[in-house]
């Protein structure tokens, strides 16, 4: 039932790349990376200075691109504010999100230079989830906006 | 059957009604059951009665040797019989007692104890039987029974008893609601020795495998019997409601009050209109007293019964373990829209050969825990069972030379393999749940990272015993799973360098973890994760289960160490 083999050396299994299903393998001297893990499952769409990537379970997530003067100032956050209440999701349909359309401003981001700009929903539906890893690592906003740094999880309106 | 005179005259009364011996029998309560089969005896039994009521010849010169009642005329029924209720279905036999189109049927049963000699009957219910095709040894009948006959056989013997107008201990006895021997019980007497002659096989009431389930209905009179209570029922309901609605609306805020009482009056006149012989509805009709009830009375539709005849077998279990060899193969078949996507599904590859041998008409697959399409199960396998749903031939088909045959047809298609198979029972169950819940896991992945890899920290990964991680509910999995923190333990890593940038991950983690996202962090929302152990930015590409344990020691760990030998995925 199991097959036994012992694992061999990276020539031989570079060689057998070819031989075995195309399917199973992924060939191991591919010199160019693969998606990132946002491209595999998102559907990306920018705004002048936001995001937002639709999951292929239509679930959006937002937050600002690398073109925003956040990230691109040289300046630091000071802080990240949380403009509306925060509201927990119960049960698998989520209920008790907070209903926002696309330019509810859901942060206010005040830089150390004094600046400060506010941060919109980006799509109109309910909130599943703030990032709250902002909270304590001020810092994915600016250096990972388009991951890590993201804003929210938003559930589209129901029909 | 003792008699005396009280009970001679009620006899008598209901009698001149048109209710059929085998009821009154039943209304009285007596138990032996060679009364209602020798029906020979019924002219005995009426010669007695019209002794102790002084008109010794009248009863038995009225009396209808083929239907056990009076003899009567063809009465114009009280209401025409109009189009078949439409919840009737097809397969429906209409009218099955055929002999007894337009004679005046019991008005209790329905002519239902009536007819169960005719030997037409049988040979009809035996054809319908023996065209199913099942294999048995042994029987158990169930039988259904119109709705609406409790209610006429309260009101007909309220009415025979009101109109003899004596008080006797005896009226009293049979007046209190569920004396009366169910006719369901009665059907059962007369019919299983017949039937089991028919069938040649024996009746048991012991075994539960091969079940005959007969279901008399005539929606038609029962519907026009329920109507007449609509409007008293409907009295005690708004009674009801105002006590519900003051103890609901104890609030104090007069616009939330009047808000509230609007839905609820809304959410009562949705529901139905018309007052449907249901069991729901004939419970709160006998809870009617007697005063309440004098005011109905029996209405005579000639509606032929109708009988519905199914047959059932006990379904079969059969378990084992499977391992997945292929990739892009779901566990049960999936449906978008009417469409299926990808072709082969664990659940068709197991279960085809066994629903072919056991002729079963559907199957359930039942398994504990699942994986990802994309992900292969190997080493000893996840347990499942598959539930073979009402197996025809499972009589004789229960034997280990075909559950090898099984086993070597879904083998030998390498795509799907089983260990060997078993039968077993619904206590399956709990074993499945314990394996989805607390079995300890053994994954193989391939990761990539974006820098190179600094080998010191993969050192200090292998190290890591019992590590916990918090993990949000997946991005991927959120649409249909609740949004919570989940706690799961890492017991232990064992990662190997393939190159500068590829690694080869061996995980062993408790039932339920999210491999894919504690490899590549979700954003962040699986902490800690690999690519913060590795200080790296983290991929996954190749998933596989490798092995289920039962439970976590130090064994378990020493053998996880080691597990690369053994089971050698080929990468």
């Amino acid at each position: 039932m199991q097959q036994l083999e012992e694992p061999q050396g990276e020539e031989q299994q570079q060689q057998q790349g070819q031989d075995q299903d195309d399917d199973l393998m992924i060939p191991l001297n591919v010199q160019a990376r693969l998606a990132e893990f946002t491209d595999r499952y998102f559907v990306k769409s920018f705004s002048e200075h936001q995001y937002v990537f639709q999951h292929s379970n239509r679930l959006y997530l937002s937050g600002i691109n690398k073109n925003h003067p956040i990230v691109k100032s040289d300046s630091d956050i000071k802080e990240i504010e949380f403009t509306q209440k925060e509201q927990h999701v119960k049960g698998k349909k989520k209920k008790g999100g907070l209903k926002v359309k696309s330019d509810t401003v859901m942060l206010k981001v005040h830089l150390e230079n004094g600046e400060v700009y506010n941060v919109v929903a980006g799509h109109d539906g309910y909130i599943i989830e703030m990032n709250e890893n902002l909270q304590k690592n001020k810092q994915y906003l600016k250096q990972y906006p388009e991951t890590k740094g993201f804003v929210c999880i938003i559930q589209g309106c129901r029909k | 059957m003792q008699i005396n005179e009280p009970k001679a005259i009620l006899f008598n009364k209901l009698y001149e009604r048109d209710v059929c011996i085998r009821c009154i029998l039943r209304l009285f309560k007596i138990t032996e059951i060679n009364l209602y089969r020798e029906t020979k005896g019924f002219i005995q039994l009426l010669f007695d009665v019209g002794k102790l009521i002084g008109n010794e010849n009248k009863l038995v010169e009225d009396y209808d040797l083929l239907f056990y009642k009076r003899k009567a005329e063809i009465v114009e029924s009280d209401v025409l019989p109009l189009t078949c209720h439409s919840s009737l279905k097809d397969q429906f036999i209409k009218n099955p007692f055929h002999i007894f189109d337009k004679i005046n049927k019991c008005v209790i049963c329905q002519g239902i104890l009536q007819c169960l000699e005719d030997q037409k009957f049988y040979a009809m219910l035996v054809d319908e039987i023996l065209q199913k095709q099942y294999q048995y040894e042994a029987f158990k009948l169930q039988v259904k029974t119109p709705v609406g006959q409790q209610i006429r056989q309260i009101l007909i013997v309220n009415e025979c008893i009101s109109e003899i107008g004596q008080n006797d201990p005896f009226y009293e006895y049979i007046s209190t609601s569920n004396v009366a021997i169910d006719i369901k019980a009665c059907v059962k007497w007369i019919m299983c020795n017949p039937l089991s002659e028919s069938l040649k096989v024996p009746s048991d009431i012991n075994d539960d495998r091969f079940q005959i389930s007969l279901n008399f209905e005539s929606i038609g009179d029962d519907v026009k019997q329920f109507e007449q209570f609509k409007d008293i029922i409907q009295e005690i309901d708004d009674q009801k409601w105002q006590e519900k609605m003051i103890k609901k609306l104890k609030m104090n805020d007069p616009q939330l009050k009047t808000e509230t009482e609007n839905r609820l009056l809304q959410k009562k006149n949705q529901q139905s209109q018309t007052f449907l012989p249901t069991q729901n509805n004939l419970e709160k009709i006998s809870k009617l007293n007697n005063a309440q009830l004098s005011q109905f009375k029996i209405i005579n539709v000639n509606y032929p019964v109708k009988l519905e005849v199914t047959t059932s077998y006990q379904n079969i279990f059969i378990q084992g373990n499977y391992i997945k060899l292929g990739r892009y193969i779901s566990q049960t078949p999936w449906y978008i829209g009417g469409n299926r996507i990808y072709e082969d599904s664990v659940e068709d590859l197991v279960s085809a050969e066994a629903c072919k041998i056991f002729k079963s008409s559907s199957v359930k697959f039942h398994s504990g825990g699942r994986e990802d399409i994309d992900v292969r199960m190997l080493g000893n396998g996840r347990p499942f069972a598959i539930e073979l749903v009402d197996p025809h031939l499972g009589l004789q088909n229960q034997t280990q030379e075909i559950l090898n045959q099984i086993e070597s047809k879904i083998n030998s298609q390498n795509v799907v393999k089983v260990t060997p198979l078993t039968f077993t029972d619904t206590n399956i169950f709990g074993e499945l749940k314990n394996s989805e819940i607390n079995k300890v896991k053994a994954y193989c992945c391939v990761v990539e990272c974006k820098n190179i890899i600094n080998g010191d920290l993969v050192q200090q990964a292998n190290q890591i015993k019992d590590l916990v991680i918090k993990q949000k509910t997946p991005i991927r999995v959120l649409h249909r799973r609740t949004q919570m923190v989940r706690d799961k333990i890492i017991h232990s890593l064992l990662i190997k360098q393939i190159n500068e940038k590829w690694l080869q991950v061996y995980v062993l983690s408790s039932a339920g973890t999210y491999i894919k996202e504690f490899i590549h962090s979700d954003l962040d929302r699986t902490v800690p994760n690999l690519c913060s152990l590795l200080q790296n930015e983290c991929d996954i590409y190749q998933l596989d289960v490798i092995k289920l344990y039962e439970k976590i020691d130090e064994d378990v760990i020493i053998n996880f160490k080691s597990i690369d030998a053994e089971c050698g995925s080929k990468v």
